[in-house]
């Protein structure tokens, strides 16, 4: 029998190939990215990290069984340490201190997909906030696979793309697909269907936050 | 707190709510040359925009420290629901269908809404709160004057320009100045403009954001 999170991805694959074909994302690669236009999307990545790690936390309360609850729990802190290493390894050679990136405002597409998760996070079913969560986890997986095939020749580029690619970040990620696949297993069709709405906004979401940051997106007013 | 808090947050949005107030959506409408199917797209739009507002008001309600909160709010929960009708009424009349998806500015202020109602402190949510319909009151105050109440918006202008309308939003900023402590003051403006910006691309979606890229 097809698996449900199988199904997901490809409901997302017309997104996923705008993802990598995007000049960003293309633009890593090839290392053609402007290093400012990457420090505009490191910064709001930062920003980004802590509320997905507060929607996980969110998750974890809601989780139905004890294993998936301490899964999200420590992911929510992971999502923070990763913060934490971006600053480390990216803000402290672009002298950005802490309080610079906490003082950046959230461009409005970060805004609005960080509001997105939060929201579902609250209000909706814990097979639900699956859907919402799961496109980070399994798109940078991807799209980490695909950019290591490429490379780039530049060394803070490939820096990035190591992290996602690496078998230690897989695990994480099949752990939630996993999570997925088992809380939506006897689901009926409808409200699978509502997993997959959220699955395709937050994947439209992931599109919007490289294009916002390939952009310097700013607010109009 | 200062009792100047409000007028603190309408200065420094003062060029802000200037460009809301005087989009080119309001513009037109007010002199009667707004496309009827413009309407009609920002007529669907808010429609999804006001019963995100219930939703908002329901987490607030249950959130409220105290008997007079909660019951302004419950007053204005009603309300909402009453301004749907309008959209409902106008919908029926006119053919239009109100089952649409929402638009990624409509989906993005919503979920603001919502994110900052279930996350953000109590002050920071009023603040959104008043800004929202502040900004309503505003801008159709605007309209008013030009268009008094021409139809077919006469139920909307009446709706947000109303003694009643006036008051409530009286009482919003009250709330928010007793509920925002100093420790609150950051939040609370950056929620004011966050609004305020949301406000803004919410007349501006209907010209130019309408669609999802992918």
């Amino acid at each position: 029998m097809q698996r449900f999170t199988d199904e997901l991805w490809r409901s997302i694959e017309p997104i996923f190939s705008a993802i990598l074909a995007h000049p960003f994302v293309q633009g890593l690669t090839d290392g053609t990215l402007p290093e400012e236009t990457f420090r505009f999307y490191v910064v709001q990545d930062a920003l980004y990290l802590q509320d997905y790690a507060r929607t996980l936390a969110l998750a974890a309360a809601k989780a139905p069984r004890a294993a998936w609850c301490e899964l999200f729990a420590e992911h929510a802190k992971v999502a923070l340490v990763v913060e934490r290493a971006l600053h480390d390894s990216f803000f402290r050679e672009w002298g950005l201190a802490p309080e610079d990136v906490a003082a950046t405002p959230y461009a409005p597409a970060n805004l609005a997909y960080t509001s997105y998760l939060l929201r579902v996070a609250y209000e909706r079913p814990f097979e639900e906030v699956l859907g919402a969560v799961l496109p980070c986890y399994w798109i940078y997986w991807e799209v980490g696979k695909h950019l290591e095939r490429t490379g780039s020749p530049n060394p803070l580029y490939r820096r990035w793309i190591d992290t996602y690619a690496s078998e230690e970040y897989a695990q994480v990620v099949r752990a939630v697909i996993d999570v997925t696949e088992e809380a939506t297993a006897d689901l009926p069709e409808s409200r699978r269907a509502l997993v997959r709405q959220h699955f395709v906004t937050t994947s439209r979401y992931e599109w919007l936050f490289w294009d916002s940051a390939w952009r310097r997106e700013a607010w109009p007013v | 707190m200062s009792t100047t808090l409000l007028d603190d947050l309408l200065h420094e949005a003062r060029p802000l709510w200037q460009r809301m107030t005087e989009h080119p959506f309001l513009r037109d409408l007010a002199t009667g040359q707004l496309p009827r199917e413009r309407f009609d797209f920002w007529v669907q739009q808010d429609y999804l925009f006001v019963q995100a507002g219930i939703r908002f008001l329901a987490l607030l309600i249950a959130r409220a420290p105290d008997e007079e909160l909660r019951r302004g709010l419950l007053d204005a929960a009603v309300a909402f629901r009453h301004e749907l009708t309008i959209f409902e009424d106008y919908a029926r009349t006119n053919g239009l269908s109100l089952a649409v998806d929402p638009t990624p500015v409509c989906l993005g202020y919503a979920s603001y809404l919502l994110a900052t109602a279930a996350t953000g402190s109590l002050a920071e949510a009023l603040a959104v709160l008043w800004g929202a319909e502040k900004a309503y009151y505003d801008a159709w105050v605007t309209v008013r004057r030009s268009l008094g109440l021409a139809e077919p918006y006469a139920r909307w202008i009446e709706n947000w320009t109303s003694p009643q309308f006036a008051a409530w939003v009286d009482w919003v900023g009250r709330q928010l100045l007793r509920t925002t402590t100093a420790l609150d003051y950051d939040a609370v403006r950056a929620a004011f403009l966050a609004t305020a910006r949301y406000e803004y691309l919410f007349w501006d979606m209907v010209y130019t954001r309408a669609r999802w890229p992918v």
